[in-house]
């Protein structure tokens, strides 16, 4: 039985079937004229059904507290194909200013801390240049030594980063595949893709691609059983680290692709490992975050946090590991963030939000930054719900400002959103409701310095590459956006 | 250009037969219910964990069609229109009352979490299903539920297929764990 077989029995289970003959006596008789006493007899109706809505929810609320309380509760590591990017920073903020841009990867660097150097722009932005990337939205693009690099269903792409012509592609032929966000190395762009095509063995799953940067040509793949889930590679040390979705961690030889280690966890999809002096991090399906000896793979130790519905890419800064949750899909969701000591786990402090986190994590040395989704923000319309951005303390986990980014009037809310990007003193991110909503705050402050907007093109929940005075992002209408 | 290789047990070329908005257009609007009302109850019911507000949105929909009828007849894809209308109202109507419910509870002092969901078969699958986006509810509701296409699925959503093949490629991903705990 293959995973659609599981997941389409599982879903039908869980509904009643519907009832056609009900259904149309229901609409033929809602077409009948409406006498004033049908109308109110409808709006009983609705009141009375609001009622059992209401008991039937408290009811089923105390129940699954129960639950909640007395089982691990799987938890789903939230999508963070914001695939990042980076300009060519090195990783650590406070390391080594002297090999230079030699990397470039999700967040921008192995810590994840989604700071860019080299600095954006700081005006209202014109658009430079799009970038067709093939049939499906892209990935979170990488910028390294001038050169663009993003991936999509069709393919990898390397596209100049001043011209945005095409350099070269790396095709595959995917429909429907996973591909994280590509890390570049010292000359060398490692990719996880999920190529569509079963192995030779008839199991499902991807490859960890390295590819030479100026040619597209490939040097080596590691083939492994599990898919691609939502992880993307980090490189640290000539080693490359990634998740896959059947949770384990793994460590290659970069130069090689030969294995050093792996790691496992009992329940699968591993997240983007964040990589800091010596220490790997990162999060599994069931909420844990592990801290791992990068050169053995030896757990120094874990954690399970208070909340572990749904966890963002754990993102490292002067000894400090940032990691937040959503709590549990209740009417009323919120979400905590919290800070970790990097050697010893312990916990510093915890800021609860008023919401589902809808961003990875940007951390600088003084704040961290991100995304969350108040539905009860503008009371005024029922159906409207805002995108938060919040910056925190990064000592104390006090609030420091928040900025209502997104007025979402349709039903989708704002779960089109890219993670926030920094660089010098403005935090950059971008929102969608019916458009696309490109923010630039100034990272003290909170006050918006400008928003550039694109009609009918929702952003891809991913994140923005900053390099050189130009944001570079792909959005859900296919094409990659260089902004200067 | 590519291979569309199926996401599931069908073949794209079976869903989209059986839904040709060129074969529905010139019909009736009852032709267009029996084809389409059960499915699309039962993909929205999946999504929203509401078997009858997801019925009532369906028929609101077919409301609109019957009434309508001169107008949608000559759409593109009439079918295509009334599944928007559809996950459109059920979703409104959901965020509403779910948004009165919670105010009345804070009214009545009561800081009690209420938990968002009916009576699931797998309370474990579900439970992870269930903390997902609504888009990637929606979508995979719609695709596995209903066997709509990719494309179905993106017309009915008013999103791209790119998205909605991101939608379904993530909710899958985050089903896959506790699916294969549990089989």
């Amino acid at each position: 039985v293959n995973l659609d077989q599981k997941i389409q029995e599982a879903l039908r289970s869980s509904v009643r079937p519907a009832d056609p003959v009900a259904g149309y006596r229901a609409v033929q008789a809602r077409l009948q004229p409406v006498s004033r006493g049908r109308r109110s007899g409808l709006h009983v109706v609705l009141y009375a059904s609001l009622a059992v809505v209401l008991v039937a929810a408290v009811t089923v609320g105390s129940l699954e507290a129960v639950k909640h309380l007395g089982n691990d509760q799987p938890i789903l590591v939230i999508t963070d194909d914001t695939t990042g990017v980076s300009p060519g920073s090195t990783g650590q903020i406070a390391q080594s200013a002297d090999d230079q841009p030699s990397a470039a990867m999700f967040r921008g660097n192995a810590a994840r801390t989604g700071v860019y150097p080299s600095g954006g722009p700081t005006d209202l932005p014109e658009l430079l240049w799009k970038f067709k990337t093939g049939e499906g939205e892209g990935t979170s693009p990488v910028v390294a030594d001038g050169v663009v690099y993003v991936a999509s269903v069709n393919g990898l792409y390397a596209v100049d980063a001043r011209s945005g012509e095409e350099k070269w592609k790396y095709p595959w032929g995917t429909y429907y595949g996973g591909h994280s966000c590509p890390a570049f190395s010292e000359g060398v762009l490692y990719i996880y893709s999920d190529s569509g095509r079963p192995h030779p063995d008839g199991s499902e799953g991807g490859y960890l691609y390295a590819l030479d940067a100026e040619s597209g040509q490939e040097m080596w793949r590691f083939e492994k059983a599990g898919d691609t889930g939502f992880s993307s590679p980090a490189v640290s040390d000539g080693v490359v680290y990634f998740g896959t979705g059947d949770g384990y961690l793994y460590a290659l030889d970069a130069q090689t692709g030969g294995l050093k280690w792996k790691f496992s966890t009992s329940y699968g999809q591993a997240s983007s490992p964040a990589v800091s002096e010596g220490v790997v991090y990162f999060s599994d399906h069931d909420g844990y975050l592990y801290a791992l000896d990068a050169q053995t793979g030896q757990e120094k130790w874990s954690i399970k946090p208070s909340y572990s519905y749904a966890s963002s890419d754990p993102a490292v800064s002067n000894g400090v590991v940032y990691f937040a949750n959503n709590g549990p899909r209740y009417l009323h969701q919120t979400s905590r963030l919290h800070a970790f000591d990097a050697q010893t786990g312990e916990e510093k402090w915890t800021f609860e939000a008023d919401g589902p986190l809808r961003s990875s994590l940007a951390v600088t040395g003084s704040a961290v930054y991100f995304l969350y989704e108040d539905t009860d923000y503008f009371n005024s319309n029922e159906y409207s719900s805002a995108g938060i951005a919040v910056a925190v303390d990064a000592f104390t986990g006090k609030e420091l400002w928040r900025f209502a980014a997104a007025n979402d009037s349709g039903f989708w809310g704002i779960e089109g959103s890219s993670s926030p990007s920094i660089s010098g003193d403005v935090v950059y991110f971008g929102t969608a409701d019916a458009d696309t909503h490109l923010h630039a705050l100034d990272s003290l402050t909170g006050k918006e310095l400008w928003t550039w907007v694109i009609s009918r093109a929702e952003v891809a929940d991913t994140s923005l590459a900053i390099s050189g005075g130009v944001v570079y992002f792909s959005a859900c209408d296919g094409y990659l956006y260089a902004l200067k | 250009v590519e291979a569309q290789a199926p996401i599931g047990a069908r073949t794209a070329s079976e869903s989209s037969t059986r839904t040709k908005p060129w074969t529905d257009a010139a019909t009736s609007p009852e032709v267009l219910f029996h084809a389409h009302y059960s499915r699309l109850v039962e993909a929205i019911a999946a999504a929203s964990g509401d078997d009858d507000g997801a019925a009532d949105a369906v028929q609101e929909a077919f409301v609109q069609l019957w009434k309508h009828w001169d107008k949608v007849r000559l759409y593109d894809d009439p079918v295509g229109w009334v599944r928007r209308v559809a996950i459109n109202h059920a979703f409104n109507l959901r965020r509403s009352l779910a948004r009165r419910a919670t105010a009345l509870l804070r009214l009545a002092g009561t800081e009690q979490a209420i938990a968002d969901a009916s009576e699931w078969s797998d309370p474990v699958i579900m439970g992870t299903f269930r903390s997902l986006p609504a888009r990637q509810r929606v979508a995979m509701g719609l695709h596995y539920v209903a066997d709509l296409s990719v494309a179905e699925v993106a017309t009915a959503m008013g999103v791209s297929e790119g998205s909605v093949k991101k939608h379904l490629h993530r909710g899958r991903e985050a089903l896959r764990s506790s699916l294969e705990v549990e089989w």
